[in-house]
């Protein structure tokens, strides 16, 4: 069946079970959506759980593909207000590791306005957009430049999730890829502390996209026993009986 | 041996020997001028409290509760400020559980020493304070220079105050703790709480206080004593002494049940309404002033309206409402209006169970069973302000069941046969509050601490390895710089030592102490207006998807999308909610007047082969002839259709829903909690093999299950041979239940702050996956006491594990036999099951075949719209 730990899209595009996409055109690998200390925000003990698991998927795509860049699509880091012990820590760790590997492109999302000051002390430098190839590069929290015909956006921001129900009203919540074949491509949240939101509920995050634009849209769904296809969002709603 | 120092009194005293025991004149000669003479409960109290005892004192409404705990400590102030010896120091505490009747107490004493104070000006020097959240800085700043000789506040206060470096000190000379309204902080984590606190506040003492305790009707009395009072040696399980004064049995009861209609059935609901009204305004014109009990808010919010549409706007006849959603200074007014005679009749769910002097009240009714004898009992004793007066109640039922369940319940509350109150055991999590807080104090050794803990009840079978399972949590062991899990205190096991550490901790103890949770709500509005119509829980809506039905305020909405944290519904009140509504406003049944109900449903099966059973049901349930009648035609229908349950028998009826979905009901009386618990397992271990979600429904009388497939006889036969324990554990262990009571349970043990910040706005709680952070803790540390408290509270205080787990094994061994019926429809008892809506669903345990099974669906639509699959 249905469990795969990749599926290829588009021309040159393979979608990870990891949450993770891979250009293959540009042996990039793309993720976004990372949130790191995002539980010092509410875990009074700072349990810094989520850093090793992220670590493992990323060491797991590395040892399956051929990247020599990896692009975060921002929200690399949590905290709007400053910079907390934890994203000190775990971001350079988790930077190093990438960097010891291949170039690094950090896209700026709205949770990095401190990120510059880590960002700075290693030296990395910080995007707002970036263009590679026929692949634009953006957070989605502002308003998106202009895109060709034959050029595609790769988003975060989203979270993007749905709920796979029952007859008797159980479900599954996932996070999953949003794929409009030649449009855009948005990626799901790599943090585990959070498989998103639900899109069924029409609350779109990214601003210049609307319901309709993920209608039609492809669902992939992440889970930890592989990568399944769900077809499109309207499908999914006609199955749900929405 | 043991039991000696648990002991009731026998020997009532006499009045003289009671006035003996006053030492001052200003007080007997204040006394008798305001009161022809003690109450029974004056009486003892006053007796046993001279001779240094700890005493409990369980009395009804009207016998003068206050003064029975503090007359003896006034007269002892007044003798102390006499001779130039009453210091800056407190010598009473007074502890209840609610703010307001703390404000009610205050009045309560400041009133006598003002009059005291007539008699002899020293009187004025007792000073009377009152230290709750809503105290003001400088008020506490006040306290510390010049302490209240009388302290009122609440367990958390207490807590907090606990480990207030100079104000803690003031604590230490005081002579009497009174613990009001016990019985209803022994049966909830608020009450574990204070036990710790006093335990923790006797042990630093030279001597150690006194404790009186005061409680309504209850039982058994004997534990409540020993919750009170604590164990002087926990090793040898010897408790410290206490008297019980059980005063209770001075009040009379007159306890009847009334049916609003002689034929539930075949009356329509807005005639059973108009019927119900009716009958209601009957009694509250018979009466000077009449107090009406509900269940729930809703229902407080819906009756009043009702009755102040029914009784016009005249000026004398007015109907309050009183319950905790309403703000305080409501509340208040409402109060007083009672006191002064104000208002014909107030409508309250719960909140005017508890002692607040409420005045003169000569009815009490209550609307729908109160599911418990104790419970009818308590609020019933709230009727007849004056000791000698009968209190008058009179339980006015909605249906069937309502009429069985109220008519077996009103029989053994006549009979005083209350049941059984069950005390939370060893709450992991409470434990960890205290433990911290006992490491800001000073430096202790494992054993000693080990000990002072287990001298509170709650705590009594505590074992050693929970308690060093959550010292090495608190202390951040393990190969903790590596995981960053940072402790609250430094525990060193070798050494056998524990202490403080960290500037932060004593502020998150400030302001996370106590147990009550706080709950993140979502605004509701109706969509396309600003109507505003409540709030909901985070967690209820992050399981709700566009087209659910639920209920919220006692109407059903249907469930449109979310913005910005705001829920948009449409209104839709003729659809069956389809999400289950958790948190349940409902009161459950009790486990005991289940089984008393079960019992009659067996006496019922042979009554109604014997001659004049209309007769017999007359006399056995003291009820009149209609309300009998109502009974056996309810019995005769469910004899005919799919026949009693008689005791030893679990019926389970099959029938198919107009979704095709095979529905089974189950007969269970075993009390609510109980069901909860059986449902759960069963459901799970069907969905697990049928590979898909199982939909619960429950209620008092029993529950059903929505299957996909067909169970058979044997399949139920094989469920029921496992061991309830292990497969609950397994039921609960994925669902949104459980990680909203991990939720609570890490607040509660520091591991998550309460208030988790503006800085998580875009990562709301509803998309935050609890479970990785469970799992991960589950990898790392198997027995995380912050884990192994989530499941003992669910199972073991919500679920009823114990009785639950008594009845399964029953089924299992076969001493209760399975009845298995295919049915057209729901038998006549089954209607309210079916009808109860949905509490959960229940999936499978295998969760990658659940994905697998789910995918599939969605592969066979589009397999019937012909679309083909491909990138």
């Amino acid at each position: 069946m249905q469990f795969m730990s990749e599926i290829a899209i588009g021309d040159d595009i393979v979608l990870c079970a990891e949450r993770a996409a891979i250009l293959k055109g540009l042996n990039a690998c793309v993720i976004a959506d990372l949130h790191i200390g995002v539980e010092s925000g509410f875990i009074g003990t700072a349990l810094a759980f989520q850093n090793d698991e992220m670590l493992g998927r990323i060491e797991r795509v590395f040892s399956r593909y051929h990247i020599n860049k990896v692009v975060i699509d921002g929200d690399l880091k949590h905290t709007f207000s400053g910079n907390v012990v934890e994203e000190w820590r775990y971001i350079p760790e988790f930077i190093g590791y990438l960097q010891d590997r291949a170039d690094l492109y950090i896209v700026r999302g709205n949770h990095d306005n401190f990120l510059v000051n880590i960002a700075d002390k290693y030296g990395i430098a910080l995007y707002d957009e970036l263009k590679l190839g026929r692949f634009i590069f953006a957070h989605g929290h502002k308003p998106l430049p202009e895109r060709k015909d034959n050029e595609i956006f790769v988003l975060g921001h989203e979270h993007p999730a749905v709920k796979l129900r029952d007859r008797v009203g159980g479900y599954v919540k996932m996070a999953v890829f949003v794929w409009h074949p030649g449009r855009f491509l948005i990626l799901p949240a790599f943090s585990p502390w959070t498989y998103g939101h639900e899109l069924l509920d029409g609350d779109v995050a990214i601003q210049s996209m609307t319901y309709d634009d993920y209608l039609n849209a492809r669902i992939f769904g992440c889970t930890e026993y592989g990568i399944i296809d769900l077809a499109t969002l309207k499908d999914l709603e006609n199955v749900q009986g929405v | 041996m043991k039991m000696q120092r648990i002991r009731f009194a026998r020997k009532e005293p006499s009045a003289e020997e009671v006035v003996r025991k006053i030492k001052n004149e200003e007080i007997k000669h204040w006394f008798f001028s305001k009161f022809q003479d003690f109450t029974p409960a004056q009486k003892y109290a006053l007796y046993y409290i001279a001779q240094g005892k700890n005493v409990l004192i369980t009395s009804p409404t009207g016998s003068g509760k206050t003064l029975s705990a503090f007359l003896f400590a006034i007269d002892y102030l007044l003798s102390l400020a006499k001779n130039g010896k009453l210091e800056d120091k407190i010598y009473v505490i007074y502890i209840s559980p609610l703010k307001a009747l703390n404000n009610d107490i205050h009045r309560n004493l400041e009133e006598p020493l003002h009059e005291i104070g007539v008699l002899n000006p020293v009187a004025h020097e007792i000073r009377v304070g009152v230290r709750t959240s809503d105290t003001p800085s400088e008020v506490k700043a006040k306290m510390l220079r010049k302490p209240p000789h009388i302290l009122i506040t609440t367990p958390e206060s207490l807590a907090i105050a606990l480990n207030a470096p100079k104000f803690s000190e003031k604590l230490l000379s005081v002579k009497w703790v009174i613990v009001d309204e016990i019985h209803a902080l022994a049966e909830n984590k608020r009450g574990v709480h204070l036990a710790l606190s006093l335990e923790r506040l006797t042990y630093r003492m030279q001597t150690p206080a006194l404790r009186i305790g005061l409680s309504a009707t209850i039982h058994p009395l004997e534990n409540v004593a020993r919750f009170l009072v604590g164990y002087e040696d926990p090793d040898r399980k010897i408790p410290r002494e206490c008297v019980i004064l059980d005063v209770s049995f001075a009040k009379k009861m007159d306890i009847k049940v009334i049916s609003p209609v002689s034929d539930f059935i075949y009356t329509g609901s807005e005639e059973l309404s108009k019927k119900l009204y009716s009958t209601v305004i009957k009694h509250i014109n018979k009466h000077r002033t009449t107090l009406i009990f509900t269940n729930t808010r809703s229902a407080t919010e819906r009756v009043v309206f009702h009755l102040n549409q029914a009784l016009g706007d005249s000026v004398s006849e007015c109907i309050g409402a009183h319950h905790s959603s309403l703000s305080r200074d409501v509340r208040l007014d409402v109060e007083n209006g009672l006191k002064s005679g104000r208002y014909k009749a107030v409508v309250s769910s719960t909140s005017l169970e508890l002692g607040i002097d409420i005045g003169y009240i000569d009815l009490v009714l209550l609307l729908g069973s109160p599911k418990s004898a104790t419970r009818a009992l308590q609020r019933i004793g709230r009727s007849g302000h004056r000791l000698h007066e009968t209190s008058i109640g009179r339980i006015i039922v909605l249906d069937r069941d309502d009429l069985v369940e109220c008519a077996v319940l009103a029989k053994y509350a006549r009979e005083r046969k209350l049941e059984m109150l069950k005390i939370p055991e060893c709450c992991l999590d409470v434990l960890a509050q205290h433990v911290v807080g006992m490491s800001l104090e000073k430096k202790w050794k494992i054993d000693e601490a080990y000990f002072l803990v287990r001298r509170a009840m709650p705590y009594l079978n505590l074992s050693f390895e929970d308690f060093q399972e959550v010292l090495r949590y608190l202390g951040g062991n393990r190969d903790l710089e590596h995981q960053r899990v940072y402790g609250k205190l430094w525990y060193d096991e070798s050494l056998g030592e524990f202490g403080r550490r960290g500037k932060m901790t004593r502020a998150i103890y400030y302001m996370n102490a106590g147990t009550i949770p706080d709950e993140v709500a979502i605004k509701v509005y109706i969509e396309g207006t600003l109507k505003f119509i409540g709030k909901l829980e985070e967690e209820f809506v992050e399981r709700l998807s566009p087209g659910d039905i639920f209920v919220l305020g006692g109407k059903t909405y249907e469930f449109r999308k979310l913005r910005n944290m705001r829920a948009y519904v449409l209104p839709q009140p003729t659809r069956k909610p389809t999400v289950p509504a958790w948190f349940s406003e409902m009161l459950p049944l009790q486990y005991d007047l289940a089984a008393h109900i079960r019992e009659f449903r067996d006496w019922m099966r042979k009554t109604l082969k014997q001659k004049a059973p209309v007769a017999r049901i007359m006399e056995y349930l003291d009820v009149d002839r209609e309300t009998a009648n109502a009974i056996y035609s309810y019995f005769v229908e469910q004899s005919k259709f799919s026949g009693i349950p008689s005791f030893n028998e679990l019926q389970i009826e099959e029938f198919i829903d107009e979704e095709n979905l095979y529905c089974y009901v189950f007969h269970a009386l075993t009390g609510r909690r109980a069901n909860d618990a059986m449902s759960r397992a069963l459901a799970h271990a069907i969905a697990t093999k049928q590979k898909t979600g199982v939909r619960v429904s429950v209620n008092d009388n029993g529950f059903m299950l929505t299957c996909s497939d067909r169970i058979s006889l044997d399949e139920l036969h094989s469920i029921f041979a496992q061991p309830l324990g292990k497969l609950l554990a397994s039921a609960i262990t994925n669902t949104e239940m459980f990680k909203r009571r991990f939720r609570h349970v890490a607040v509660r043990s520091f591991l998550i702050l309460r208030r988790y910040g503006e800085h998580t706005k875009s990562v709301h709680y509803q998309q935050f996956d609890a479970q990785i952070l469970i799992k991960s803790l589950r990898n790392k540390y198997p027995n995380f006491p912050v884990i192994k408290e989530t499941y003992r509270e669910i199972m073991e205080d919500s679920m009823d594990i114990e009785h639950a787990s008594e009845y399964w094994d029953a089924v299992g061994r076969g001493d209760i036999k399975i009845k298995l019926l295919r049915l057209p429809m729901p038998s006549p008892f089954a209607f309210n099951i079916v009808a109860a809506g949905v509490s959960d669903i229940v999936l499978m345990a295998d969760r990658k075949e659940y994905i697998m099974s789910l995918h599939k669906r969605l592969v066979e639509y589009l397999n019937r719209e012909s679309n083909a699959v491909h990138v």
